[in-house]
C-alpha cells in the first residue's frame, strides 16, 4: 500500500514539473512535422548567406573582405577594423573577423544538417517536398564547405548535428574533401528540380551542376568541369541581354541569386560598393584592376564608375546600381551565373586541348563585351584567361583570390600589388580559439 | 491566594495534590457562597467575645458578613487571644478592630477578604512609612504609540501587580513613594521606574537583547534566536520605521552584515542592487536572492524592457520591491548560510529574503493615521569649470592641435555663443526639490479569537528634474486571522497590493547637467518655447518632450491554515498567489529633435512593453514537537507545488500622422513587434527539518530538500540539497553559571549544499524561433544547441560563528566566517565553432569562491527611567575568487575573467605615464608589438568588489524624545568621476581641476595621437578611483505625544533625514551611484506624524 502510494505520489510529481511547450518557440519535432516550418528552417540559411556571413554583400562578406585581401579593392578606413586588417594582410589567429567567418559558416552547416536529419525523420509531408528540402540543404552545406576549403585549406567536413561529435572533429584532407563534396552535390542534383525559373532565388539542379562544374575546375578535373558546365549552358540560361542588365532581378544568366528581405529593398552590394564624395572614405577599386582592362571593354564602361576629380579620380564597382530602395525590387545578389559556366567551359576546353571550341567560346565572350575577337588562341592564354575572369568577376565573392590560388599564380600576382605579400597568406589562419577548444584541428596553418 | 487557605504540612507532592483539590473545592465553594450571600450580603456584624481565638472570631465574622476570608493558618499565633465588642459594624470596622493587635494586613476584593502577614518594617521603612502612601496611574504604549493592553505593572518586591486595560491604562492604590514599578510584557524590555502619582505615558521597547524571548522567522519554521543554528539577519518595523524611503531595500541598507545593497539611481522607480555574500554565479541574473512575502514567492524580477527604460532609469528600472510599502512590513529576515537556506534548496544559493507584513492583534481596535512630507535634493554638486576657465581650456586645446581658425561647429569658443554667459547647469537641470508625500491610514485590532488589520497608503515621489514628474504609489494591506474556540485551528489571510504609476521624462538629465558648456544658450526663448539657438545646440529640455511611463500593479495573497492534530503534531498549509502586471511606455515625439531638421510626426515613435507574470504556490506541512526530559525534538516535513507564468510583448510604432495619437498603434504607419515571449515554470519539492535540542545547550539542525524544476530536461529534473547546522550554547554550561560577565555564549557552525535554477525556462528544449530575418516568408533558426543534460548549479556553503552576550546582556557580539563555493556553473560552455554555436548551456565545472567575515554588535550604554541609549553596528567583508574555469583562455570569457581573481574584475590598459615628445598618455605594450589592442594589451586587473562595508547606529531616548542615527560605510573602488566627460579640450564641460589633473594637454580632438591615447586612458586603471564613503544614512528625531484628548489619542511626531551627509574622497556626484549618467541618491528630509486612536 505504502509503495503504491509513493509511486502514485512520485508520478504525480513528475507530471507536475512538466510544462506546456513554449508558444513563442517551436520544438524541433514540431518544426519538422510541418512543411511550412521545415521550409522556414531551411530558408533561414538564405537569410544568413544574404545578410550575415560568407557570401553576404555586407562588409563581413568575402566579396568585400577577400577583395581587400587580394588586389581588387583599396581600403581607406583606418583603425583596427576588419577591412583594414584584411587589406594590409595583417591577419592573426585571434582576428575577430576570421573567427566570425568560421563560426557563422559552420552555423549554417549545422542548420543544414538539422534540416537533413529533421526531414529524414519526418513523415509529415510528401516525397517531393522532402527531396527539395534535403536537396537544398545538401547543396548549401557543400557550398559553404567549398568556400571554407578555399579560405582555410584543410578543414573538418561536418555532417552531424551532435555537438559532442562536432566539438572534436578533425580536418579532412583536401582530396577527400572534393570527393565528399562532389558526392553530396550529385545526390542533391538528383533531388532538385530542373526548371529554369525566370527568377532563381532558390538553388535548382542547375545551381548544383554549376557548383559541380566549379568544383571540378578547382580540382583540375577538366573533363568533369566541361561536362557539368556544358550541361548548364545547354539548359536554357542566356547571356543574350544588355551587359548592364546582368544583375537585375530576372536576369537571364542568373542560375542562383538571393532576393532582399523586403519588397522594394535592393542589394547590400550596392550599399557598400557605391561610394560618393570627392575623396573615397571607405573603399574604392584598385588602380591595378582598373588599369588592367582592355580599351573599350564594356565591363569597364558599365560595371565601374569613375568618381572624384579629373586630377584625382577614383573608381568604385557599379555592378549593382540600386543603392536606395525602389518601388519594386530591381536587383538581386547573384551567386551563380551563366557567365561563369562559359568561362569554365572555356578553361576546360583550353586545358583539354579542344582549341577550336575554346577559341569559339572565348570570342563569343569577347564580342559580347565589345572586344575584338582573337584570330587564334593566344599563346599566353593562361594569363589572359585569368585577366578575363578578373574582369568578369571583380568584387564578386572573392573569385579573383580563389582563381589566383588554384592556378598557383597567387604569390607572383600579389607581389605586384602588395610587396609585403607572403606565400603563407594563401590560407587564412585557423581561429586561435578553435584550436584551443579542439586540438584535433592542429596544426595551425603555416605562417601563423 | 488559595494557597493561604490551605493547611500546612505534607510532602511537596502531596501539597501539590491537595492544592489542586482545594482549588476545585474553592471554586465550588465560591460559587455556592455567592448564592448564599445574596441573602446575607451587606449585613452588619455584631460580635461579643472574650479571650477567644482569632480563628473563631474570624469564623464568626465570615458567617455574619457573608464575606469569605482566606488566610494561612501558619501565620495565626495560636496562643494570642482576642477580646472584642462589635455592634452593627461594617466588615472593615470589624476587621480593623479584630486585627489591630496583629501584624496583619487585609485586602477586600468583592466578597473575598485576604489576610496576610505584614512585612516587618526596617528602621528605614519606618521612617519612610511616615510618607503618605499614594495612588499611581499611568499609560503603557508601544514604540509605535499604540496602547499596550495586558502588560503587567508590579510593585517591586511586594508581589502586588495589576494588568493594563485595553487603553493601556493602569491604576494602583496604596503604593509607597519609595516603591519601584516593574512593567513587563512578553517580548518587551521590562521597565523599572520610580513611582509617582502620574506616571504619564510609558513606552515599552521591544526586547531585542533578551535572547530568550526573541524568535526569528526562518521561513518554514520559527526558531528562538538563542537556539538558532543558522545565519539570519533581521530588521523590524522599528528600524524601517519612518524612514522616508519608497523601497524596503533602502531601509535595509547598512543594517545587515553581509547584505550589500547599492542604490544606482535617485530617480523614482530606479532600482537597487542586492548581493548577499557576494556573487556566486557567473551570470549576472543568476545572483539575485529569493524573495518570499508571507510565505509566497515574490515576483522580484524587473519586468522592464531595457530599450524603454535605460535612458532614464539606467538598467535597474521598476524593481518590483518598490511595490511593497515599507510601512506595511513587520519584519525582514535575510537567510544567509547553508543551515538557513538549504531548506529552500535550489532557490537558496543566493540567500533568501523573507518579508513579513503587518498583522492584526488581539487588542482592541486602534485607528492609526500616518503621514509624512519629504523634500529631496541632490546632496552634492560637482565643482565644474566656469565659463572663463572653460573657454581658456578650449582655446588652449585648439592651439595645442595646431588649429588657428576655429571650425564652424565650435560654437562655444568661436563666438557664436555669448562668451560672457554662464549657467550653472547642475542647478538648472537637477537642482529642484523633489517633494515626496505619503499618507496611510490603518485599522488594527482583534480579540482572543480574531484579528484584523487594514492599511491603505498613498504616496507620491517627485523628482529634481524640471517639470512635474514622479511616481505615484498606492498600497493596500488587508489581514484577517481567526482562531477556533478550542484554539486548535487557526486560519489567517493576507492581501498585499501595490500599484505604481511612474511618469518621467525620457532621459536622465544628469549627464547634460554635468557636461553642457557653461556658456551654452538659454533654455527658453522669450515666448516660452524651447530655444534651439539656430540649431547650434541640442536643448537638454527636449527630453522633457519624451516621456517614460510605467504602470505596475502587483498583488499577493497568502492563506495560512494551522491546526493541532495531536498534542505534538501540527498541520500547516500555506497557499499563495502573486501577480504582477506591467505597462511600460517610451514615447518619442518628433519634437525632441531640432526643428531646423524639419521633421514631422512621421518621425515620431512610441514603444510599449506589456508584461504579465503570475505565480501560485501551495505548501502543506506537518510539524512535530516533543520534549522528553532534557531532549527536545522538533521536526517538519512539507511539500511545495509552484507554477509560474510569464508573458511579455514589446511593440514599436512609428511614422504617425499626428503626435496627438502617438499612443494609438492604429495611427502608426509602421508597427513592429520587437519581442514576444511566453513561458511557464513548474516546480515541486519535498522538504524536511529535524531539530534536536539537548538540555538547552546543544542543538543540531538538519534540513533537506528534494527539488524538481521544469527548467531542466526530464532526466535532470530532480536535485537534492541539504545542510547540517549545530550550536553549542556554552554560556549555559555550569562553569559560566554564576559568571558576572558572560550572560550568553554560543558557538555555531553549518555546512550544506544549496542550488540555483535561475537559468530561464525551456533552455533544455530543442527549439526553433523566428530569427527576424525574412526570406520568402521567414526564417526559423535553432534557438540554441540542444543539451537535455544540464542541471542545477550548486553552492556549497560553510559557516562558523560565535555569539556572545556580556555583562547582563548589555553587550552582545557575534562574528561569523563563511566560505561558499559555487560549482557546476550554468553558463554557456565554450565550444568550437564547428558545432554551429559558440557555446552550449551546460554545467561548467567552473568554481567561484566567496569567503568573508561578518561582525555584529549591540551595546546598551544606558538604560534607566529617563535615559536609554544603545549602540549597534555591523561590519562585513567579502572576497570573491574564480577558482577554476576549464577552457577559459579559448572562450569568449577570457577578456572578462582570470583565475584567482574576483569575477567582478575588469581588464584595463596599464597606464604608464606621458610621452615626453607627443605629450600623450602612454600604456604598457604587453606583447611588445608596437600597437595597443584590447585583446592583447588590456592585461592589468582592477578589482571592483567592495572591500568591506559597515553600518553603525545609535538609538537614544530621553523620556518622550528619541534620536536615532545610522551611519553606513563602504570601502571600494569605483568609476572615476572624470570618466564620461570626454577628453579635456573637447566640446564638453569638465571638472574644474581637469586640466591640472590631466597629464595630457587639452586637445579639441584634432590630434589623432592624443585621441587614441585618451580612448585608452579611459580603459586604464586611471578610469577607477577610490569610491569609499561614510554616510549618515538616517537620522530621526521623534517625540512621543503623551495622552491627549482624555487619554484616548496618542502618537508620535518626527523629523527624519536620509543620506544626510557623506564623508568621501570621491570627487564625483556620489560614490554609491558613481559615474555621471545617473542621478545620485537624494538627501531627503521628512517630517511626519503617527496618530493612534
Amino acid at each position: 500500500m505504502a509503495v503504491l502510494l509513493c509511486s502514485v505520489a512520485f508520478t504525480a510529481c513528475e507530471e507536475f514539473v512538466e510544462t506546456d511547450l513554449p508558444v513563442t518557440e517551436t520544438t524541433a519535432d514540431a518544426v519538422f512535422n510541418d512543411k511550412v516550418t521545415a521550409e522556414a528552417a531551411l530558408l533561414e540559411n538564405y537569410v544568413s548567406l544574404r545578410d550575415r556571413v560568407l557570401t553576404t554583400g555586407t562588409i563581413p562578406g568575402i566579396g568585400n573582405l577577400m577583395g581587400m585581401y587580394a588586389d581588387e579593392s583599396v581600403n581607406w578606413q583606418v583603425g583596427s577594423i576588419a577591412e583594414n586588417t584584411f587589406f594590409t594582410n595583417a591577419l592573426t589567429p585571434s582576428d575577430a573577423a576570421v573567427q566570425t567567418l568560421w563560426n557563422d559558416s559552420y552555423k549554417i552547416i549545422y542548420q543544414c544538417n538539422r534540416v537533413i536529419d529533421g526531414v529524414a525523420q519526418s513523415d509529415a509531408f510528401a516525397k517531393a517536398s522532402k527531396d527539395q528540402l534535403t536537396g537544398e540543404a545538401l547543396f548549401i552545406r557543400s557550398f559553404v564547405h567549398f568556400y571554407l576549403l578555399q579560405l582555410f585549406g584543410n578543414i573538418p567536413y561536418v555532417t552531424s548535428t551532435d555537438y559532442r561529435i562536432n566539438k572534436t572533429v578533425a580536418k579532412t584532407p583536401v582530396k577527400d574533401m572534393y570527393r565528399l563534396l562532389a558526392e553530396d552535390l550529385v545526390q542533391a542534383g538528383t533531388l532538385l528540380e530542373t526548371a529554369v525559373a525566370p527568377v532563381n532565388t532558390r538553388p535548382s539542379k542547375y545551381a548544383v551542376d554549376a557548383l559541380l562544374a566549379r568544383l571540378y575546375l578547382y580540382a583540375q578535373q577538366y573533363d568533369k568541369a566541361l561536362e557539368y558546365s556544358s550541361g548548364v549552358i545547354a539548359a536554357g540560361f542566356s547571356v543574350d541581354q544588355p551587359v548592364e542588365d546582368t544583375f537585375l532581378k530576372g536576369g537571364k544568366s542568373i542560375i542562383w541569386s538571393l532576393k532582399p528581405g523586403v519588397e522594394g529593398a535592393n542589394t547590400h552590394e550596392a550599399l557598400i560598393y557605391i561610394v560618393t564624395g570627392a575623396t573615397p572614405t571607405s573603399r574604392s577599386l584598385s588602380e591595378n584592376l582598373v588599369a588592367s582592362f582592355e580599351q573599350g571593354d564594356l565591363r569597364k564602361e558599365l560595371w565601374i564608375k569613375k568618381m572624384g576629380t579629373e586630377n584625382a579620380p577614383y573608381y568604385h564597382a557599379f555592378k549593382y546600381r540600386e543603392k536606395v530602395p525602389s518601388a519594386a525590387t530591381k536587383e538581386h545578389s547573384v551567386l551563380l551565373r551563366l557567365e561563369e559556366m562559359l568561362m569554365i567551359r572555356l578553361e576546360a576546353d583550353l586545358y583539354l586541348g579542344n582549341n577550336a571550341a575554346a577559341l569559339k567560346g572565348w570570342n563569343r565572350i569577347r564580342e559580347r563585351y565589345g572586344l575584338n575577337p582573337f584570330t587564334e588562341l593566344p599563346t599566353n592564354w593562361k594569363k589572359l584567361l585569368l585577366d578575363e575572369r578578373r574582369h568578369e568577376f571583380f568584387c564578386e565573392l572573392g573569385h579573383r583570390f580563389f582563381d589566383l590560388k588554384r592556378t598557383g599564380t597567387l604569390e607572383q600576382e600579389m607581389l605586384k600589388a602588395k610587396p609585403s605579400w607572403k606565400k603563407s597568406f594563401a590560407k587564412l589562419p585557423l581561429p586561435q580559439a578553435e584550436l584551443m577548444l579542439n586540438p584535433n584541428l592542429l596544426p595551425q596553418n603555416e605562417g601563423y | 491566594m488559595y494557597r493561604n487557605y490551605t493547611k500546612p504540612g505534607g510532602s511537596r507532592r502531596l501539597y501539590q495534590k491537595i492544592c489542586l483539590v482545594m482549588r476545585l473545592i474553592v471554586v465550588i465553594l465560591i460559587a455556592s457562597l455567592v448564592q448564599v450571600s445574596a441573602a446575607t450580603f451587606g449585613q452588619r456584624i455584631t460580635v461579643h467575645q472574650k479571650n477567644a481565638s482569632l480563628t473563631s472570631v474570624l469564623k464568626e465574622i465570615r458567617l455574619q458578613s457573608g464575606f469569605d476570608i482566606f488566610y494561612d493558618f501558619k501565620i495565626i499565633p495560636q496562643h494570642q487571644k482576642v477580646s472584642i465588642q462589635l455592634d452593627n459594624a461594617t466588615i472593615e470596622e470589624a476587621l480593623n478592630t479584630v486585627l489591630k493587635d496583629f501584624k496583619f494586613q487585609y485586602y477586600i476584593d468583592g466578597t473575598i477578604v485576604t489576610i496576610k502577614k505584614k512585612k516587618e518594617p526596617s528602621v528605614l521603612d519606618q521612617i519612610i512609612s511616615r510618607f503618605q502612601e499614594i495612588e499611581v496611574r499611568g499609560k503603557v504604549l508601544t514604540e509605535n504609540g499604540e496602547f499596550l493592553a495586558g502588560a503587567t505593572v508590579a510593585i517591586k518586591g511586594s508581589g502586588r501587580s495589576v494588568k493594563t486595560n485595553e487603553k493601556g491604562d493602569f491604576y494602583l492604590q496604596n503604593v509607597a513613594e519609595k516603591d519601584k514599578l516593574l512593567i513587563s510584557y512578553i517580548g518587551y524590555e521590562t521597565l523599572e521606574l520610580n513611582v509617582k502619582a502620574d506616571m504619564g505615558s510609558l513606552t515599552m521597547k521591544i526586547a531585542d537583547s533578551k535572547l530568550e524571548e526573541i524568535t526569528v522567522n526562518a521561513g518554514y519554521y520559527t526558531v528562538k534566536d538563542k537556539e538558532r543554528t543558522g545565519s539570519i539577519s533581521k530588521i523590524t518595523s522599528k528600524e524601517i520605521g519612518q524612514q522616508p524611503v519608497a523601497n524596503p531595500l533602502a531601509a535595509m541598507q547598512g543594517r545587515m552584515a553581509g547584505v550589500h545593497i547599492t542604490q544606482s539611481s535617485g530617480t523614482p522607480g530606479g532600482g537597487f542592487d542586492i548581493q548577499i555574500r557576494g556573487r556566486n554565479s557567473l551570470r549576472t541574473e543568476g545572483n539575485a536572492p529569493l524573495y518570499i512575502v508571507d510565505g509566497v514567492p515574490f515576483l522580484s524580477e524587473s519586468n522592464s524592457t531595457g530599450d524603454l527604460s535605460v535612458e532614464i532609469l539606467r538598467n535597474t528600472a521598476n524593481n518590483p520591491l518598490q511595490l511593497i510599502n515599507p510601512n506595511d512590513i513587520e519584519s525582514i529576515e535575510v537567510l544567509k548560510d547553508a543551515d538557513a537556506t538549504a531548506i529552500y534548496g535550489s532557490r537558496g544559493a543566493n540567500g533568501v529574503v523573507l518579508i513579513t507584513t503587518k498583522k492584526g492583534t488581539s487588542q482592541p481596535t486602534v485607528f492609526s493615521l500616518q503621514s509624512h512630507t519629504a523634500i529631496g535634493i541632490v546632496p552634492n554638486f560637482m565643482n565644474l569649470m566656469k565659463t572663463g576657465q572653460y573657454l581658456q581650456m578650449r582655446r588652449d586645446a585648439f592651439s595645442n592641435d595646431g588649429i588657428t581658425e576655429f571650425p564652424a561647429n565650435a560654437y562655444d569658443v568661436k563666438g557664436t555663443w555669448d562668451a560672457e554667459r554662464y549657467t550653472d547647469w547642475q542647478r538648472e537641470l537637477i537642482g529642484r526639490k523633489a517633494v515626496n508625500q505619503q499618507v496611510s491610514a490603518s485599522l488594527r485590532g482583534g480579540d482572543k479569537h480574531n484579528s484584523f488589520m487594514v492599511q491603505v497608503s498613498t504616496a507620491k515621489d517627485g523628482t529634481v528634474f524640471p517639470g512635474d514628474y514622479g511616481n505615484k504609489r498606492k498600497n493596500l494591506l488587508a489581514q484577517f486571522g481567526h482562531t477556533t474556540a478550542d484554539e486548535n485551528w487557526k486560519i489567517s489571510t493576507q492581501f498585499v497590493r501595490g500599484e505604481s504609476d511612474n511618469r518621467l521624462l525620457g532621459v536622465d538629465l544628469t549627464r547634460d547637467a554635468l557636461t553642457l558648456a557653461p556658456n551654452a544658450p538659454a533654455l527658453y526663448n522669450q515666448d516660452g518655447s524651447l530655444n534651439w539657438e539656430n540649431g547650434t545646440w541640442n536643448n537638454p529640455l527636449r527630453w522633457t518632450n519624451q516621456t517614460y511611463k510605467a504602470k505596475n500593479v502587483q498583488w499577493l495573497t497568502a492563506w495560512n491554515l494551522e491546526g493541532k492534530i495531536t498534542r505534538n503534531l501540527t498541520f500547516k498549509a500555506v497557499a499563495g498567489y502573486n501577480e504582477m502586471n506591467g505597462d511600460e511606455w517610451k514615447i518619442i515625439p518628433h519634437t525632441i529633435y531640432n526643428p531646423a531638421m524639419g521633421l514631422t510626426s512621421a518621425n515620431s515613435s512610441s514603444m510599449q512593453g506589456i508584461t504579465k507574470a503570475s505565480v501560485w504556490n501551495l505548501e502543506p506541512q506537518l510539524h512535530f514537537e516533543e520534549q522528553f526530559g532534557r531532549h527536545k525534538v522538533t521536526a517538519l516535513v512539507g511539500t511545495t507545488f509552484l507554477k509560474q507564468q510569464n508573458a511579455k510583448q514589446v511593440w514599436r510604432a512609428s511614422n504617425f500622422g499626428s503626435d496627438a495619437q502617438i499612443q494609438n498603434f492604429l495611427a502608426a504607419k509602421t508597427l513592429r513587434i520587437i519581442s514576444n515571449t511566453v513561458s511557464e515554470y513548474a516546480y515541486q519539492a519535498v522538504f524536511t527539518r529535524l531539530n534536536y535540542l539537548y538540555d538547552g545547550r546543544f542543538v543540531v539542525n538538519i534540513t533537506g530538500r528534494r527539488d524538481g524544476s521544469s527548467r531542466f530536461g526530464p532526466n535532470k529534473r530532480w536535485g537534492n540539497f541539504g545542510a547540517v547546522g549545530a550550536a553549542w550554547l556554552f554560556g549555559s554550561e555550569k562553569i559560566f553559571e554564576n559568571s558576572s560577565w558572560l550572560s550568553f555564549g554560543k558557538l555555531r557552525g553549518s555546512y550544506g549544499i544549496t542550488g540555483s535554477d535561475r537559468i530561464g525556462d525551456y533552455q533544455y528544449l530543442d527549439t526553433y524561433q523566428y530569427s527576424g530575418g525574412v526570406y520568402e516568408g521567414g526564417g526559423l533558426a535553432p534557438a540554441r544547441l540542444y543539451n537535455p543534460d544540464f542541471s542545477w548549479e550548486t553552492n556549497r556553503k560553510m559557516e562558523a560563528a560565535i555569539e556572545l552576550s556580556l555583562f547582563n546582556n548589555r553587550v552582545s557580539l557575534s562574528t561569523a566566517y563563511y566560505r561558499n563555493v559555487s560549482d557546476n556553473q550554468l553558463v554557456g560552455v565554450p565550444l568550437p565553432g564547428t558545432t554551429g554555436f559558440a557555446t552550449v548551456l551546460a554545467n561548467l565545472p567552473a568554481e567561484v569562491e566567496n569567503t568573508g567575515w561578518e561582525l555584529e554588535f549591540k551595546y546598551r550604554v544606558l538604560s534607566g527611567n529617563d535615559w536609554n541609549w544603545s549602540l549597534f553596528g555591523n561590519w562585513s567583508s567579502n572576497r570573491n575568487k574564480l577558482l577554476e574555469f576549464p577552457g577559459l583562455e579559448a572562450s569568449t570569457y577570457k577578456n572578462m575573467y582570470a583565475l584567482g581573481q574576483p569575477t567582478s574584475m575588469i581588464y584595463v590598459y596599464d597606464y604608464t605615464g606621458t610621452d615626453p615628445v607627443s605629450g600623450a598618455y602612454t600604456f604598457r605594450d604587453v606583447n611588445g608589438d608596437g600597437v595597443w589592442n584590447a585583446a592583447d594589451d588590456k592585461k592589468r586587473i582592477v578589482d571592483l568588489t567592495p572591500r568591506y562595508s559597515a553600518g553603525i547606529g545609535s538609538e537614544a531616548s530621553y523620556r518622550n524624545w528619541s534620536l536615532d542615527l545610522l551611519f553606513h560605510a563602504v570601502k571600494q573602488q569605483g568609476t572615476n568621476h572624470a570618466l564620461g566627460y570626454g577628453m579635456p579640450g573637447t566640446f564638453t564641460n569638465q571638472p574644474s581641476d581637469a586640466v591640472i589633473v590631466s597629464a595630457q594637454k587639452p586637445s579639441a580632438g584634432y590630434n589623432n595621437v592624443l585621441n587614441a591615447a585618451y580612448s585608452r586612458y579611459v580603459q586604464s586603471q586611471q578610469a577607477f578611483t577610490d569610491a569609499s564613503f561614510i554616510r549618515l544614512k538616517n537620522v530621526t528625531l521623534a517625540y512621543s505625544i503623551p495622552n491627549v484628548f482624555a487619554s484616548k489619542l496618542s502618537g508620535r511626531i518626527y523629523i527624519s533625514g536620509q543620506n544626510v551627509f557623506t564623508w568621501t574622497n570621491y570627487k564625483g556626484l556620489d560614490p554609491e551611484s558613481q559615474g555621471i549618467t545617473s542621478l545620485p541618491p537624494l538627501r531627503v528630509w521628512s517630517a511626519g506624524f503617527v496618530l493612534n486612536y
